[in-house]
Formats: structure tokens, sequence, C-alpha cells
């Protein structure tokens, strides 16, 4: 089902919509419960998480426009869930977007690759995944560029930021990555 | 080669996307990241089953009719909301002063009269025919509205904030203090 076809049969309702929603929920629920898993919500609570994602996406898909991927439209209500998440849990702070980072970090062991493995591939692998469990908004957002095909703007959308904002993150997501980077130098310059 | 194209070709490699004239040495970082990220998803791809929760959903969306909802268009609802804060006839001021402890924008504040949490219910509806999802929290007697905010609003947004006489929400976050008028 494509995206085009998937938006017409959520607004047309009935068996269309509940069609619609069964294909995103197959597509998109597992990838939406790793993000909260990674950001270290307890596995019970992520699925109630991933369950409220989906009931917004059905009542607000009336007002998706189209100028952007409906799935980064989603990943935007994901990460809103989140936050939503942190603040019911410390109510009594105002929580801003830099905190959700904050709060991964906080919870993730920085851990840089002692050991860079025995060649490149394990080496960046294992800088990656470290990188990944610090920075795990930044890590997803790379992953729908590397696997989705996300452009700055789809990200943008996620993000719900500028342009010129969005590049500044990914610029910044590549600083952070590089720090990982670093015991793979040898290999990466010798490739 | 500056640094913001340099990342450009980073990105377009690592979406697996040409960059010629990209830096050996970036396309080298981005081609071996691409490669371990492809990596990493293949073998933590586990198969769990998603069916149980997709019952759950559907079984959670034909309880709240959600499944069958008419779609009206978000102007219908707009109109609707309009005619409610008229309606309701709630006076509204925005207060320029800043209090000196804030920190960071300034917070626009609406001084009701009657019950805050009343009135933030009623903006957090207006806000969602919008398609904006708020959250609410009090804080002694102050009522705090919050929300993600687009970069680039559509009309209908745009309108909310015109019609509460709200500056443009800053670093992408709208924050709404609503008090009742001092007795």
């Amino acid at each position: 089902m494509t995206e085009n076809e998937c938006l017409e049969k959520l607004r047309r309702g009935g068996k269309h919509r509940a069609e619609a929603i069964s294909h995103l929920y197959r597509e998109h629920a597992r990838g939406f419960l790793g993000y909260f898993v990674k950001h270290r919500v307890p596995r019970e609570r992520a699925e109630e998480l991933v369950q409220e994602v989906f009931v917004k996406v059905v009542r607000h898909c009336e007002n998706f426009r189209g100028d952007t991927r409906f799935d980064s439209w989603m990943w935007a209500i994901v990460r809103n869930e989140l936050m939503d998440h942190f603040r019911r849990q410390r109510p009594e702070e105002a929580m801003e977007e830099e905190d959700l980072e904050k709060a991964a970090e906080a919870a993730a062991m920085v851990e840089m690759p002692a050991d860079p493995g025995p060649g490149l591939e394990d080496c960046v692998q294992k800088a990656y995944a470290a990188f990944a469990r610090a920075y795990a908004d930044r890590a997803e957002m790379l992953a729908r560029v590397a696997f989705d095909g996300w452009s700055i703007e789809d990200v943008a959308a996620a993000l719900k930021r500028t342009s010129g904002a969005t590049r500044e993150y990914l610029s910044q997501c590549r600083k952070k990555l590089k720090m990982f980077l670093e015991p793979c130098r040898e290999f990466l310059q010798a490739s | 080669m500056p640094e913001r194209d340099d990342d450009q070709d980073w990105i377009r490699i690592l979406g697996g996307k040409p960059a010629p004239d990209a830096r050996s040495e970036t396309v080298k970082e981005a081609e071996a990241l691409r490669r371990a990220m492809l990596a990493q998803k293949r073998s933590s791809a586990e198969p769990s089953d998603v069916e149980p929760g997709l019952q759950r959903l559907l079984f959670r969306l034909r309880q709240e009719k959600l499944l069958d909802r008419p779609f009206a268009s978000w102007q219908t609802y707009a109109g609707f909301a309009l005619a409610a804060s008229l309606a309701l006839g709630i006076a509204v001021t925005v207060l320029v002063p800043r209090s000196p402890d804030d920190s960071g924008p300034e917070i626009p504040k609406f001084v009701v009269k009657g019950e805050p949490m009343k009135h933030a219910n009623d903006v957090v509806r207006e806000l969602e025919t919008v398609g904006i999802t708020a959250r609410i929290t009090a804080v002694g007697e102050t009522v705090r509205v919050e929300a993600d905010w687009p970069a680039q609003p559509n009309a209908s947004q745009q309108e909310f904030l015109t019609r509460h006489k709200l500056p443009a929400p800053q670093r992408g976050r709208l924050r709404i203090e609503i008090r009742s008028e001092a007795k």
C-alpha cells in the first residue's frame, strides 16, 4: 500500500481505515517500540505509548497536509509522546526539546569502544552502537536517513524544526558520532 | 569545501545516494557508517509478533468510535472552536510585562474570569482542532498550556495565534500561562 493509498483509506473511515491503520501498525510499531525502549521506557509502558501514537495518528490524520512524508509526520507524534511521557514522570519540570536528549544521555553509559576490534567493520559497528546508546534520538533520525531515504526536510518535519536548524542538528550528529569513531580512524584511513 | 557542503555530502552517502564531489574521507566515513547501521539493523531485527498489539489497538479504536467517525475538515472544527470561544465570552488579556524570575522567551499570560483550568481545557481543545497536541500543567494557581509548535504553521494554526493575540512561539514551543483575575 503506498503512502497516498494509506492516507486515502484512513480518511474514508470504516473498514478502509481499519485496513490502513493495520498496515501502518505492521510497518512501524516495532520501530516505534524500539525507539521508546532505547530511551529507557519500560517495555510495558513503551507498548502503551505505541498504542497512544497510533490512536493519535487516527485522530489527527485529517490535519496532515501532505507537505512532508507521512512517516516523518508520524515520527513527530512519536517524539512528542516520548516527551509527554518524561513530563508526566517529572511534572514539576518544564521539559524542553533538549531534555529528550539529556534524559537518554543521563540513562546511558557513554561507552567509547576501548577495543576497536579486528577490522574496520567491527570497529565502526561498535562505535555506532555506543553512539546509539548515548544519543538514541539522534541515532533514530540518522537511521531514518539511512534506511528510509529521508531528506533533510523529512527530518525537519519529524523534529519540528526549520531546514536550517535541522542541518545544524545533523551536523552536530556527525560531530558527536566522530568522537565515537575516533578509535576507528586508522582503519578508515587505510580503507 | 565548506563544512556545511561536506555535511550534506555525508548525509547523502549515509542515505545511499551519490555525492560525486565528496571528499574521500567523507565517503569512507559515511559508507562505513552506513554498512555498520545496516548490519546492526539486520542483527537486531527480532521477529516479534505485532498482531496482539494491533488487535488491542483496533479494539480500542472501535470502542472509541474512531474507525467510523467521519472526518470533517479542520476549517469546520476551527469555526466551532471560534464560536465556542465567543460564546464563553471569556475576557482574555495578554500581559506584556515579564516577571523577573522568568528565563528564556517571554510566556504570554492570560488572565481570565473563572477557572483557569477550564479555560486551559478550552485552549487545548481548540489547539487540537488545528492539529496541535497540547498538555496542561498546574503550578500553584497558574495553569500552563504547552505544545510543540511547527516551524511552518499552517493557516489555521496562524489564525489561532492571531485570534488570541499571541506572539509567534519561540524555539518551536508554544507556552501560555493562565491565571484567574485577582479577586
